[in-house]
């Protein structure tokens, strides 16, 4: 993996990072808006390398995925992160997550570079569900 | 057609910043125009102990932060200038602030957009690509 495919996957997941921690800060009562914008990430992440592993990189290509991405987030907001109703700031959230996430393929990259964006993606994920469905059941 | 491609998702988180800073703003009430009688109040519980307060007014459900939704009851006359920091509720004055969610959003949703765009310039930055290549 060259040095500028490392830069740009790290550049991404620290920016990711850092919008997580600004989200606590902006928001201290709503814990739930960190795990929502780090599971529209790392589901947006995982899939968008998963896709491209498979087919031809193309900026149409990622573009078109992120678009079906935020679409996604729409029924999963309305349907297994409903908590009470559907909620804007939920999907603003996860949505600027995914459009976050999917810049880190914004060039093709190696495939040593996606398979680690895939990893980071399900860490997202993960961790996502946590602090939705962790913070929701305490 | 490409470079436009490029800046989606750029695009996308500007759109998505400028939405948690409306929404946190609707919940205080003060961007918005109402003028009825409140209908009902529900309250739902989210996220373990926080409670979400639903008022509709003349049949239209809206979202408020709790220090406004816990003050008002069905049968309330209600009426607000949309940018009014003053809610009239059977002819008192409620004053309106921002919530803290609200401020928050102040400056959350600007360094949003700035990761957002300092990200896309570390992504394009040098890059060979922009285009397909096998």
């Amino acid at each position: 993996m060259s040095r500028r495919d490392a830069a740009a996957l790290l550049g991404c997941i620290a920016t990711l990072s850092a919008v997580i921690v600004a989200i606590r800060l902006a928001f201290p009562s709503h814990p739930d808006y960190m795990g929502h914008f780090s599971a529209g990430a790392g589901a947006t992440m995982a899939f968008l390398v998963t896709v491209v592993a498979f087919t031809q990189w193309t900026p149409h290509l990622v573009a078109g995925l992120l678009l079906l991405c935020v679409g996604m987030g729409v029924g999963t907001e309305a349907t297994i992160f409903r908590l009470a109703a559907f909620d804007r700031m939920d999907f603003a959230l996860q949505s600027a997550g995914a459009a976050l996430a999917a810049m880190v393929l914004l060039t093709m990259g190696t495939p040593l570079r996606n398979a680690l964006a895939f990893l980071a993606g399900m860490g997202f994920l993960f961790l996502g569900f946590i602090l939705v469905f962790g913070v929701a059941g305490a | 057609m490409r470079r436009a491609l490029v800046c989606l998702p750029l695009g996308l988180v500007v759109a998505f910043a400028a939405l948690t800073m409306w929404e946190t703003l609707a919940r205080s009430t003060i961007p918005l125009s109402i003028d009825g009688q409140v209908t009902e109040v529900a309250v739902r519980a989210e996220d373990g102990d926080q409670r979400v307060w639903f008022i509709e007014v003349d049949d239209e459900f809206v979202r408020m932060d709790e220090e406004i939704g816990a003050r008002l009851v069905a049968g309330d006359v209600v009426r607000k200038d949309a940018w009014s920091t003053t809610l009239v509720v059977n002819g008192n004055d409620v004053p309106l602030k921002l919530s803290r969610d609200a401020r928050g959003a102040l400056w959350f949703a600007p360094l949003l957009v700035i990761l957002g765009a300092a990200l896309t310039w570390l992504q394009l930055r040098g890059s060979p690509d922009t285009q397909s290549r096998t």
